[in-house]
């Protein structure tokens, strides 16, 4: 039972996140009604990849390793991108709020109301086939582990549970602390996914790692990145991937305790150039904002 | 914008329609696969080349992994984790004829238990 709980707290727990966040933010701006279109976006991912889980479980079709690891790895990245797009979007509408722009802002909601339905889809989908498959088969094996599926679903409660009380925790705070707070968390979580997209491409043998092998012609650096010198770090012997440790960082800030050079470098770099921009933004719309609201005041004296 | 939706939904529906249309386990060969703390014990470790499904179970008291190598060790042919203990989990891949290996890692970690040969026939 604490195995399944552990998969589906992991499995479950970045979503969780990640949705937690945004309805707290559509939530902030004064627009709840937004958060439906998020949630229609997470509803449709769940109950499309219990259906497709079903489907490969019970039914005669199956999926292939390498396109269950595609699929993962492609969804990963482009939720890194999908997310990163929400955070500026959030900067840009959230400084223009106590504006006279009103009208502006509807529109540039209204233009990303697909988005959000995306991204609620895509935070949810990226992983929910995978979770999908493990809950089938912990529903499955009733009689070999009667515990199993209340433990996996106790994992992605407890993810849901954790989610929320971000949510509630991000509601209180005061508006310019939270859209500074919530764009790093974002950051933070996004360079994580990413690296486990490029992980999921590596073990597809797609990108270079250490489940492929280099040209003989390749320069001494790009050898690097294959084979057993493709990893970075191995402290699986410290912090068990299987354990709940593991199962919370890798949830939170994506870490794994097995990373490989490729991994390390996407997340460095997706983590210094967007956190570096969104704070150097973040601090001058700041600037802005309490300049616009000295300058009537000192006019109004 | 458009566009990462659209590639998104793209990406769904490629994989969707060719791994749907991949393999039917129907016609193809199926091994039991019995993951325990210390060994990997595959039911046979021969088979015809084409859809193999290795259904593996973990008999062990740890979450564990099954995978099937290429003959080097380092490409993966087919990987299915999260397997928690008491669970069953498919590991569907297709195969052209020649040496594999197959081994599990009981914890997740790097330890690899029961490396073994495994042979896909003509």
């Amino acid at each position: 039972m604490l195995g399944t709980f552990i998969i589906g707290l992991r499995e479950g727990l970045e979503a969780a996140l990640i949705v937690g966040i945004l309805i707290a933010y559509v939530n902030k701006i004064g627009r709840p009604e937004l958060a439906r279109r998020i949630w229609l976006g997470v509803l449709l991912a769940i109950a499309l990849s219990l259906g497709v889980g079903a489907l490969l479980t019970f039914g005669t079709y199956s999926l292939t390793f390498r396109a269950q690891e595609v699929i993962g790895g492609l969804l990963s990245i482009v939720a890194v991108g999908l997310v990163t797009w929400m955070i500026f979007w959030m900067l840009r509408t959230a400084h223009s709020l106590k504006g006279e722009l009103e009208s502006g802002i509807d529109k540039a909601i209204s233009e990303s109301g697909t988005g959000l339905v995306v991204i609620g889809f895509v935070a949810v989908a990226r992983e929910g086939i995978e979770t999908a498959l493990f809950l089938w088969s912990a529903a499955r094996a009733s009689g070999d582990a009667p515990g199993a599926i209340f433990g996996a679903v106790l994992g992605l409660g407890t993810a849901v549970a954790l989610g929320y009380l971000v949510y509630r925790g991000m509601v209180r705070i005061n508006l310019a602390k939270f859209f500074t707070w919530t764009g790093a968390a974002l950051i933070v979580v996004a360079a994580g996914i990413l690296a486990y997209g490029i992980h999921d491409l590596q073990e597809a043998a797609i990108l270079p790692g250490p489940w492929s092998t280099a040209a003989t012609t390749a320069p001494a650096w790009m050898q690097s990145l294959y084979g057993s010198s493709a990893w970075a770090f191995d402290v699986s012997s410290t912090i068990s991937p299987d354990g709940f440790l593991g199962a919370l960082l890798k949830g939170t800030i994506g870490f794994t305790p097995q990373s490989t050079w490729l991994e390390v470098i996407a997340w460095f770099a997706y983590l210094s150039i967007t956190m570096t921009v969104f704070l150097v933004l973040n601090y001058r719309k700041n600037q802005a904002r309490a300049t616009a609201v000295r300058v009537p005041q000192t006019q109004g004296a | 914008m458009k566009a990462a939706i659209t590639s998104s939904l793209a990406i769904l529906a490629t994989f969707g329609l060719a791994s749907c249309a991949e393999s039917n386990p129907e016609g193809s060969a199926r091994i039991a696969v019995e993951s325990s703390n210390d060994a990997c014990t595959l039911s046979t470790n021969t088979a015809p080349a084409g859809t193999i499904v290795f259904k593996v179970k973990n008999t062990g008291d740890k979450s564990t992994e099954f995978y099937m190598m290429a003959e080097d060790g380092v490409e993966i042919i087919g990987e299915v984790e999260n397997i928690a203990p008491g669970l069953s989990r498919d590991l569907t891949v297709e195969v052209e004829a020649g040496n594999y290996q197959t081994l599990c890692k009981p914890g997740a970690a790097e330890d690899k238990v029961g490396e073994a040969e495994f042979v896909v026939t003509e």
